[in-house]
Order: C-alpha cells, then structure tokens, then sequence
C-alpha cells in the first residue's frame, strides 16, 4: 500500500492507469507470492482458510481473492497519491 | 472514503479476520503453510547446557537435557513452538477472560469462571507451589521457555488464530500453569448436581428421590475389588446433625462440564501376561478437540527417562511411562462441590450468618474486559466457604439478603503439579504412593505397574470425610456441623496392590462397596464399562498387547443388552404399521455391537433417549432446575417397577405403565429415524453418530475433522459418541525397556497448516496403534529422525 502511494506521488501516470496498474502489479505480486508459498505445502492451509471464507475450499479461488485485495489496496493508496500530489501542483 | 477502505482491511468488523492484513503474503496466513522447523541449531536464554531435541515421524519430540531446570525450560518452548494458541487460550477461558479476545457474547461465560472462583483456585495453587522451592523453580524455568519462545515470535509467525482474531500472544506466567491445572480441575471435578437434587427433594419427596438416586446400584461392579480388607481403618465417622437442610428452589445453574468427562484404564500382572511382563493402558474421555488436549513427549535426563502424553501449560508427562514403571489415570468422581446457602444480615452484604453471629465476608470486584466495549464489572462474595457464585446479580432471584457459596476441592490449594513430576522419576511402588502424596483435586484412579512385577490402583484426591447425605442436597451456611469436618487421610483412601484376581481396573465406576466405611455419594458412577471391561480380563490368560486393543475397541453395547430383551418380552407390537415393523425387526437382528456399519444402534439410540425423556417427563418443570436419574436406575425401574407412578406420562389421561412407554418411543423414534432416512439416507451407525473432533473456536468448520468413521458410543469401552470419546490411547507393555503403543485423534501441530495438524486421526478411528519410539540410546534409536540443537545463548 505504502508502495503504491508513493509511486504515484513520484511517477506520474495518466487517467486509469493510476489504479490498474498499481491494481494489476500487485494481484499478481500478491497472488503469485501466495500460490508459491502454499502450494510448497500441497495448499493444506489454503483449502481449510478458503473453506472459511465461503470460497467452498478452492484454494486458486483463495489465490485470486487475495491478489484483488491487495490490488484494490494498492490502486486506491495510488490514486490518494495522485490526488496529493495534484493538490500540490497547484498551489 | 479511502480510509474507510483500509480501515476496513487492517481492522476487524465484527467477527470476521482484517481481510487486508489476514491475506498479506508477507504477513498473514499464507506464511503459516508449513511445518515446524524441526532440525539444526536455536539457542534459548537462560539454557545451562546443549539439549538434544530428536524429532520422529509423528512429529513427536524426544527431548535429552542435562538437568531438570533445562528439561522443562525446554518443555516450556516447545509446547509453545507447537501448542502456543491452544495454551493461552485455554488459560484464558480459565481465567474467565474470553470477553477481551472474542468480544461481548463471552461476557456470560467468563462470569460463571470469575463465580466459580476459578482465578482464586488458582492463586491458592500457586501459593502452596511457591513453598515448594524446589518445584516452582521448574515451573519457573518452563514459564521461561515458553517465554523464549514468544519472544523471538515474528508477526508473520503468528499462529494462524491469532491472525484470525486479530490479536497477539501475551507473556507466560506460572499463574497461568496453575490456571490451566484448573482448567482440567473444572472438567474433571467441577461436577456436580446438589440444587438439582434440592429441587427434586422437594418436588417427589424422601422415598421417591431415595429410589431414584440410590446410593448403590443392585448391581457393583467397584474400582476396589469387593473382597479388599477395610479393618484396618479405624476413625472416627461423623455423624449426621439433626436439624433440616434447607429446601429451596433454583431454576437455572452454572454449566457443568461434560458429564461423559471420565476413562478407562486397566492393568494385568505377570501372571495374566503371555509374555510375564505386566502391561497397562489408559484412555481418558474427554472432548475430541483440535488441536488435541494431549502432546506427546519424550522427556530424559540422566536421572530419569520418561515419556507419555503431556498437557500444553503443565510440566512433565501426565499420562506415561517410564524405563521402570507406567502409570494412568481416570476420573474417581466424588461430589466434592457443595452449596452452601448463605443469609446475609442486610441489603449490604458485608456480613453473613454463621453459628448464631454474623461473619465479615470479603467482596472482589472482579473486572472482565471486553473487545470493543466497556469493561464488565461484576461483584463477587467471598465468605469462608468460598466464593457466593448464586446471588442477585446472578440467577438467585431472592432478594439482596440471601446467596449459595460454593465449597469446592479446587479452591483448596494442591500441589499436583508435583505428583507428576515425581511420577515422571518414580522407580516402584513406594515411589509412586509416595508422588500421589501430594495430589488433591481431581481426585483419580491412578493404576499403576512397575518392571518388577507390581500392579496397583489407587483411588488419590483430598476427601472431605463427609456424614452419610452430607452433600447432596443444598447445606445450612451458617450451621458449622454443615461444614466438612475433616478429610480422609491418604493411607484410608480406598486403594488396592497386587489383588488375588490378578488384574485391575478402573471405568469410572463406584470405587468401593458398601462394606467401605466411609460416605461415598453416588453422583452418576459408571456401570456398564467397567463390567465389560472387568469380563473381559477376568475370562482371559495369557494376555497379549493385541487383546488389549480389542479391549480398548471393544463395542459391545452391554446397556442395550439389558434391556432389548426385556422389551421383546413384553412390548404389545400389533399395532405396528410397516414402517415400523420393519424398523422393529431391524432392531431385533441387532447383536448389540456399535459397529460403525450396523443400524442397530441408531435405532437403540434413538430410541432410547426417548424412552428415557418421555419416562422422566416429571422432571420438566418450568423454571426449575432439575437433573433426571442414571441411566441404570432408569432401566432398573421399567424393567422390575413397571407400574411405577413414573411411568405415567402426566399429559395423557392415561395411567401408562412401562409397556406403554416401550411403544409410544418406539413409535417417535421410528418416525424421527424416518425423516433422518429421508434427507440423509441410510442411518448407518457411522453416519447418524457423525463423530467429529471440533476446533477450539466452538469447532470452526474449517479446522475441524467431521464424519469419523468410529463406532462405540457412551457406556461402551470404546466410549467415542458425537464429540467425546478417547482422547488419547497408550498401551505400555513392562518389557526392560519398556514397549509403548500410543494414538491419539489429533496430531502434535497445532498449525492447521501443517500435515501434522490432524495426521493421526484416521489411524485413530481405525482403531490401530503407533510405536512409541522410547529412545534409550541415542545414537542407535533415532535413525529416521531429525535433530534440533538447542544450546544455551552467551
């Protein structure tokens, strides 16, 4: 989260790719991190947290729910970077 | 609105885990897919010399230290480096104080704990630990350990259930050992029914409630064989006082812990053993919970060597064996919690009646904080008897004048924590009577067998020595002859050493006969595991490890057995519709064994408890708390009191006797089995029973195991019913090094995310056994394990 924030306050972007991208890099970041570390395990957690979050155990699913949040977390700080630093352009 | 974005991702809503942080790859639950790290080097603090630990397939760890200080320093950090969620939480829950980590629904809950003086039982404990120097320095050390432990902890590390709620492990306190002693105290001892028995005193009179609470069965089946020698007892009894006991009502009391909370153990001499080696085994009933009640240990100095099942809080082996003797135990109830009713002199409270003077009570203001809201604070009594759980604050609807104290064992500080750690060393028998010196609550059969060739049960827990009834119903708080007058010193205790029939055995059943001179209240005893069991060892010679698994797998449902035929005999079957005699003739072919592919028994079951309901009818009486007689006084009555005033089924105009009752169930449960066929299918006793072991979290789905294909049930040796059953199974055999077999349904992880969490559960319900690896040498004995290295830090 931190990372997009300040990204976006540093890079300027134009228009929507100020939340996909930052959207897009972390789902994957996010998602392929996560699907590395439990599938090292056969997924055993993964199925029973997926089972929890009524993802009815389907660990890929757990995979994919996790890159969107970390994603949406990500393209949001982004666009409150892009809006500081907007507000600070002009003054 | 972006704030509310991340303030809803990083904090808890409600129930549910901070979505944000809980799937963080770096942080939340995905770093928790793995297992222990269970090889190379750690160092701990305060380690005096290099602890060798030897991981084996099971995950179980085979633990060498140099001293006692370093063993349990060590035993410490690794049940936290498996265990840690489950040992703080169930010392909260004892501590009543589940409402700071689950919100305001725990608040009713940690009450009763706080009423039931549970923190006070605690720091009694503790205080009589403190005097004992040389133990509470390695309650100190494990303390330590765990500590260790959760120092060096990463919030990526977290167990998985503290990322699910959200919060962070707090150090470990030697308080916190005493309170999960009471913890098991609670389960074991925490029974009882006396306000229930008042009210039904009141409700049916002396001879109703005399004949259906007797104080033995017709038939007594004891812990103590029946023909042991009591003359060597020569106290004094007390006597009954004349005046009457006080005749109130309650309607709603304090939970009580499973009433099923019992084991079997047993044990056979030379003589009875194909091998003339004695052998032993116990399997304590208790919830089937994950992570598991027990862990498996190995614990070894160069003093003693000793392994066995151990519970994640307390120090040593619990349930175990050592390289010269074995021991296990199970549940010797007595009714040692009585009520006492207290009158206060007024609205104030702060002075109580007692012999014919008004008394100072002392008042606690105990405070239960609560996740997201105000703390709760609740104002307890304390009188000389103990706490006044039942005022008017809590379900005593009196005025402000009047309340019931508890007097219960547990407030009574024990050392137990030292029995066990003497068991641990404990070389023969003199040993063993002399580690059970110092155990008071809860009261156990503890059975015994050494190398040398003795056997031994020994019924162990401080006994008030009570006048006969003293107890069972609601006592005068201010009448000091109300008050337990003395205990039974140890050596009286019934207890029983190499005994002619050449085995012995305890299932929770009355532990002695009548010809014992001292008052044994009969809160419930056990009648139908024991005999089996008793049968079963009485009938053989020669006796292997493998007639013993039989025996701990032993289905036979001997409470049917008695009473089906009966029902044949005498139940009037033309009215039966075809559904129902086909049920009926299902039932018949039954040969009253729990299997897991029989329908007899869900059809008994069924049945039977609604036998049992609509028989006991009387005792549904709005708002007042009543408890229904045993089961084998219950079939007792209907088979030899058929026209019994019980019978009666008070709604229908009808007078019914047994006979009818027999029907009118039959017919409810063939419907009830009906309806259950039709959404589910065949009612196969694996699949009606259902049998699951429940997450700590009120059996969280995701972490939990369901539809264990086990039979057995309640009553039975192999005493597995929906929730409850063998929690741990150990079979030692007193070979010169000792040959143990041990199964448990759970496995050593307490990580969900590790393949060790539930790893032995199917073998569990299998009915089949694991070597116990008891490492005597340690280069030769731990060929397929790993080695964890812990040295002391500079």
């Amino acid at each position: 989260m931190i990372a997009g924030f300040v990204a976006s306050f540093s890079i300027t972007l134009k228009k929507a790719a100020v939340f996909f991208v930052p959207f897009f890099a972390i789902l994957v970041f996010w998602s392929f991190y996560g699907l590395v570390l439990s599938s090292n395990n056969n997924f055993i957690l993964a199925k029973r947290i997926a089972s929890l979050l009524y993802l009815n155990g389907n660990p890929y699913l757990l995979v994919l729910v996790t890159g969107i949040i970390g994603g949406l977390a990500a393209g949001i700080a982004a666009i409150l970077g892009k809006q500081l630093k907007t507000l600070n352009q002009t003054r | 609105m972006n704030v509310l974005i991340f303030y809803g991702l990083n904090t808890k809503v409600a129930s549910a885990p901070p979505l944000g942080k809980f799937l963080n790859p770096t942080t939340g639950i995905w770093q928790n897919e793995m297992d222990e790290t269970v090889n190379g080097e750690i160092s701990i603090n305060g380690l005096k010399e290099t602890v060798s630990v030897h991981y084996d397939e099971l995950l179980i760890p085979h633990v060498f230290a140099q001293n006692e200080e370093d063993l349990y320093r060590t035993q410490g950090y690794l049940t936290a480096k498996h265990r840690l969620w489950q040992m703080e939480f169930q010392t909260y829950a004892a501590a009543g104080r589940l409402s700071e980590i689950v919100g305001p629904d725990a608040i009713d809950y940690d009450r009763q704990q706080r009423r039931r003086g549970m923190v006070y039982g605690a720091e009694q404990a503790l205080n009589k630990m403190q005097k004992d120097t040389e133990t509470y320095k390695l309650v100190e050390a494990y303390r330590d350990g765990v500590n260790s432990y959760i120092g060096q902890l990463q919030t990526s590390d977290l167990p998985v259930e503290y990322k699910l709620l959200d919060y962070e492990p707090e150090l470990w306190t030697t308080k916190k050992t005493a309170l999960l002693l009471m913890y098991m105290t609670k389960m074991l001892a925490g029974y009882d029914s006396d306000l229930e028995y008042t009210n039904a005193l009141r409700l049916f009179g002396k001879e109703n409630f005399d004949l259906l609470f007797p104080d033995f069965f017709d038939v007594n089946d004891p812990v103590i064989p029946k023909d042991t020698d009591w003359s060597y007892i020569d106290i004094e009894m007390p006597e009954a006082p004349t005046e009457k006991m006080p005749l109130d009502s309650i309607s709603e009391t304090l939970d009580k812990p499973h009433p099923d909370n019992g084991s079997n153990n047993w044990a056979i001499s030379g003589k009875k053993s194909a091998t003339g080696n004695p052998i032993l085994a116990n399997d304590p009933h208790l919830g089937l919970n994950l992570p598991s009640i027990w862990l498996v240990m190995q614990l070894s100095t160069p003093n003693h060597n000793t392994m066995g099942a151990t519970l994640p809080g307390a120090l040593g082996v619990i349930s175990g064996f050592n390289s010269n003797i074995s021991w296990g135990v199970t549940n010797a109830t007595r009714d040692v919690l009585d009520w006492y009713k207290i009158e206060f002199k007024d609205e104030s409270r702060q002075t109580y009646k007692y012999n014919n003077r008004w008394r100072e009570a002392s008042l606690k203001i105990e405070e239960i904080k609560v996740r997201g809201g105000e703390t709760f604070l609740d104002s307890v009594i304390y009188t000389h008897h103990g706490p006044v759980s039942y005022d008017r604050n809590f379900r005593y609807d009196e005025n402000g004048r009047a309340g019931y104290a508890m007097k219960w064992i547990g407030h009574i500080g024990g050392n137990n924590q030292r029995t066990f750690m003497e068991l641990n060393r404990a070389t023969n028998y003199n040993d063993y009577t002399e580690a059970l010196k110092h155990f008071i609550a809860p009261a156990q059969n503890f059975v015994f067998a050494s190398k040398h060739g003795d056997i031994a049960l020994w019924v162990q827990g401080l006994f008030p020595n009570k006048w006969k009834g003293q107890g069972k119903f609601l006592l005068d708080g201010s009448n000091p002859e109300h008050e337990w007058q003395s205990f039974i010193p140890m050596e009286f205790n019934a207890h029983t050493k190499n005994p002619e029939r050449g085995f012995v055995s305890s299932a929770n059943q009355h532990p002695v006969d009548e010809s014992y001179p001292f008052y044994v209240f009969n809160d419930g005893y056990e009648t139908y595991r024991n005999r089996v069991i008793n049968e079963f060892l009485a009938s053989k010679e020669n006796i292997t490890i493998n007639d013993f698994k039989s025996l701990h797998n032993n289905n036979l449902n001997l409470k049917a057995a008695e009473l089906l035929p009966y029902i044949f005999d005498h139940m009037e079957i033309t009215s039966l519709n075809d559904e129902e005699k086909q049920i009926y003739s299902q039932i018949q072919a039954w040969d009253f064994k729990n299997e897991i592919d029989q329908v007899g028994p869900s059809i008994w079951d069924t049945w039977y408890d609604e036998l049992y309901d609509m028989t006991w009818d009387e005792f549904d009486v709005e708002g007042t708390a009543l408890d229904e007689p045993f089961n084998y006084q219950t079939i007792y009555l209907l088979k030899n009191r058929p026209e019994h005033r019980f019978m009666d089924i008070l709604d229908t105009e009808k007078q019914e006797n047994s006979r009818d009752l027999f029907l009118k169930s039959f017919k409810r449960a063939a419907q009830k089995l009906t309806n259950w066929k039709s959404k589910n299918g065949n009612y196969y006793w694996k699949d009606y029973k259902a049998t699951y072991a429940g997450h700590l979290l009120q059996a969280l789905p995701a972490f939990s195991r369901f539809d264990l294909p086990i039979g057995g049930g309640r009553s039975i040796v192999n005493a597995t019913s929906e929730n409850h059953g063998p929690s741990w199974r150990m079979i030692v055999e007193m070979s010169d090094p000792p040959r143990a077999l041990g199964v448990y349904p759970g496995g050593q992880s307490g990580n969900p995310g590790s393949k060790y969490y539930d790893n032995m559960i199917d073998d569990w319900a299998a009915g089949n056994y694991y070597e116990m690896h008891f490492i005597t040498n340690q280069i030769k004995d731990t060929k397929n394990m790993t080695t964890l290295t812990i040295k002391p830090s500079r």
